[in-house]
């Protein structure tokens, strides 16, 4: 997904991320419902002695809490790539920023192959002083031209 | 700023993502190290078609040796392996990963994900079932012989076998394994990777019965791998717990087996209602008949499936309030099965219909099933069981709802989806001739059953009294010609596969779904980012 802000008419801020159709707390839950499910029969079992079903149950609750947790983490991270005069700046990241990269403006060069194989995404990046970054790669083919497209608007506008 | 200026806050490579961003990888690692989701659905489906071959084999020996009464081709030891092993590729080798497959082709697609939630983990969830299987043929090869105590491996029979029982029971846990993590990645990505506006009742109906069918998957795996722990335990460990000689109880394992057991029955069945349910709606160019009833219908009987189990061990005595219970519960699984039948006919009733290979498959699926369907409702009251219990009536009931059944569904669900997979139409008029051949052959097979069964043939035995000798003679021709025109599916697979009349996107003309609005062939990430699911939008 694709989210544009603009700031002043001076700053825009396009922010990439997968969608994400619940919320952690909503997870929780989840988890929690399948837990009482997986341990309840578990316990029943137990009480006739076939207590060998417990552990069984209880490593399936884990493998399906860090499965959860993993997907949310997983969807939560954001590219969130900065716009205005002087520079663009790219931050990955959960919450708050992991990587940061600061391009000058001036000096970056943003570059698309979309190439014919339907097979094939393509590359969008941007480039400066000989180091490229790459951008949008949770992104389709589609929604790769749309971002090339929101770049190329705003840089243009700066220009 | 001259340079760039690069903060790393966290060790994570902020290039890093879970699937491949440029599409496939060149030559056969493609297969071993791919994460995306419609290659390894394609790499279950054709190891559950290659197992079926296996399992179809494994069905002739069977039935080649019923062919007369008295010990022809095998030994009885054998046979009884063939009998066994039968049941576990089938059920566990060719239907469950053949619909595993399916739910990772399509659901992402159906509900406008990128891919499942957990790539890796889908990854892994594939590549440990052929180990599983290797590990579970490899036992034939052993001194002491393949399992021959029955799918069910009821104890103490089963506690009997040679030193190869350890190595079925470390490939039923690895096969347990595989179906709890791709149960797993199947809710995770049900859950948190709908587009905005796909609410749970815009689902199409395959996902809403996988989505039921993980969480049967889910509920009742652990069960079974602590059940056939116990039997290790008691074989090497020296407990009790169905040993009666240690204070164990044996009958124990069968309520423990058939509690994850019947269930099982429907993780083999819901996700057929669920393909049946697509296809019927497309060539009938109808909208499905009573959607949200079909829904419920679907949790009623995964609800039902856990509080029926005991109806497999009528004949193992139990008080009378039980088998009142567990007979009275099971006719109840009838009341929302019959809503789907209702709602499959009511659908076709009045449709435009058309009857390419697909439609075929899904109508004889409607048919067959309810013939398997009624059978299990006459195995359901009590009296009457305990006079059918492990004959061939048995043996006819299961065979109707999982071949024409489960398997039919399967064979829709190819000829329906295969020109999105490939982009190339199949040879519908060699589609057609698959179809009818199999249909009169399934029947010849087992319809027979019955009558046998009726009249007291006893299941699990290579030989037999006389006067059965003409019905399981036809029933063996029935297998043998089922089993052959299979070679058809193969042929027409492949030659869908290696080319022929290009597919549009939305393939057929009744269809409707997210999955119909993308290109054929689906291209290698579907929807990275989330499609627009607007009120009006037809997703299912």
């Amino acid at each position: 997904m694709i989210e544009v802000q603009e700031e002043n008419g001076k700053t825009t801020r396009l922010i990439v991320k997968a969608n994400q159709s619940m919320s952690w707390r909503a997870n929780l839950y989840l988890a929690a419902s399948l837990g009482v499910i997986c341990m309840g029969v578990a316990i029943a079992m137990a009480t006739f002695g076939l207590w060998m079903v417990i552990p069984f149950a209880g490593a399936e609750i884990i493998l399906i809490v860090v499965c959860l947790y993993l997907t949310l983490k997983r969807l939560s991270r954001k590219e969130v790539i900065t716009l205005n005069n002087e520079a663009i700046r790219l931050e990955w990241g959960y919450n708050q920023p992991d990587v940061t990269v600061n391009l000058p403006r001036r000096f970056s060069r943003l570059s698309y192959s979309c190439p014919e194989n339907i097979f094939e995404v393509g590359d969008l990046s941007v480039s400066a002083h000989g180091k490229r970054y790459a951008l949008g790669s949770s992104l389709n083919r589609e929604e790769k031209k749309e971002l090339y497209t929101e770049l190329q608007n705003a840089l243009g506008d700066r220009a | 700023m001259s340079s760039n200026d690069v903060t790393h806050h966290a060790p994570d490579d902020h290039a890093h993502h879970d699937h491949d961003e440029h599409g496939p990888a060149p030559g056969l690692m493609r297969w071993v190290t791919t994460t995306n989701h419609k290659d390894i659905g394609t790499l279950y489906l054709w190891f559950s078609l290659i197992m079926f071959f296996i399992g179809g084999a494994m069905a002739l020996v069977i039935r080649a040796e019923l062919f007369q009464p008295g010990i022809q081709i095998v030994d009885p030891m054998f046979f009884n392996s063939m009998t066994t092993l039968h049941a576990i590729v089938m059920i566990f080798g060719v239907v469950m990963p053949a619909f595993v497959g399916l739910a990772n082709w399509m659901i992402p697609m159906m509900i406008g994900a990128p891919d499942m939630a957990l790539p890796r983990l889908n990854n892994w969830s594939f590549w440990i079932m052929p180990f599983a299987f290797l590990i579970m043929l490899s036992t034939l090869f052993m001194d002491s012989g393949g399992p021959a105590g029955g799918w069910t491996l009821y104890p103490p029979l089963v506690l009997q076998m040679g030193d190869s029982f350890a190595f079925v029971i470390f490939a039923i846990h690895f096969m347990g394994i595989s179906s709890v993590m791709g149960s797993i990645n199947i809710v995770a990505t049900i859950f948190n990777m709908r587009p905005p506006g796909m609410t749970f009742m815009k689902m199409p109906m395959f996902v809403w019965t996988w989505l039921i069918t993980a969480y049967l998957l889910i509920a009742t795996i652990p069960v079974f791998a602590g059940a056939v722990t116990m039997l290790l335990t008691d074989r090497y460990f020296g407990t009790s717990f169905f040993s009666a000689a240690g204070g164990g109880d044996p009958v124990m394992f069968q309520h423990i087996f058939w509690f994850f057991g019947h269930p099982e029955v429907y993780i083999l069945i819901l996700p057929a209602f669920g393909i049946v349910s697509s296809i019927i709606p497309t060539f009938a160019r109808k909208e499905l008949f009573g959607y949200d009833s079909m829904v419920y219908a679907t949790a009623s009987i995964a609800f039902l499936s856990f509080i029926v189990w005991a109806h497999h061990m009528f004949t193992t005595g139990m008080p009378l309030a039980g088998e009142l219970f567990f007979m009275f519960s099971t006719m109840m699984i009838s009341v929302p099965t019959g809503v789907k039948v209702f709602n499959w006919v009511a659908t076709m009733w009045r449709g435009a219909m058309t009857f390419e290979t697909p439609m075929l498959f899904a109508i004889g699926f409607v048919i067959m099933f309810t013939v398997g369907g009624l059978s299990g409702l006459m195995l359901a009251i009590t009296p009457a069981d305990i006079q059918y219990h492990d004959t061939y009536f048995v043996v006819a009931h299961f065979h109707y709802v999982l071949v024409p059944g489960a398997i039919y569904s399967l064979m829709a669900a190819t000829y329906y989806w295969l020109p999105k997979w490939t982009g190339n139409m199949y040879d519908e008029k060699l589609g057609k001739m698959h179809f009818w051949i199999s249909t009169i052959f399934v029947n010849v097979l087992f319809f027979p059953m019955h009558f046998v069964g009726l009249a007291g043939m006893p299941r699990r035995i290579p030989d037999y009294s006389l006067q059965f000798a003409d019905w399981n003679m036809i029933a063996t021709i029935g297998a043998f010609g089922f089993g052959f025109s299979q070679l058809m599916f193969v042929y027409i697979i492949v030659k869908c596969v290696r080319g022929g009349e290009k597919a549009t996107g939305e393939v057929w003309e009744g269809a409707r779904g997210l999955e119909w609005t993308v290109p054929s062939p689906a291209p290698y990430h579907t929807f990275e980012t989330a499609p627009v699911i607007e009120p009006s939008t037809v997703t299912r």
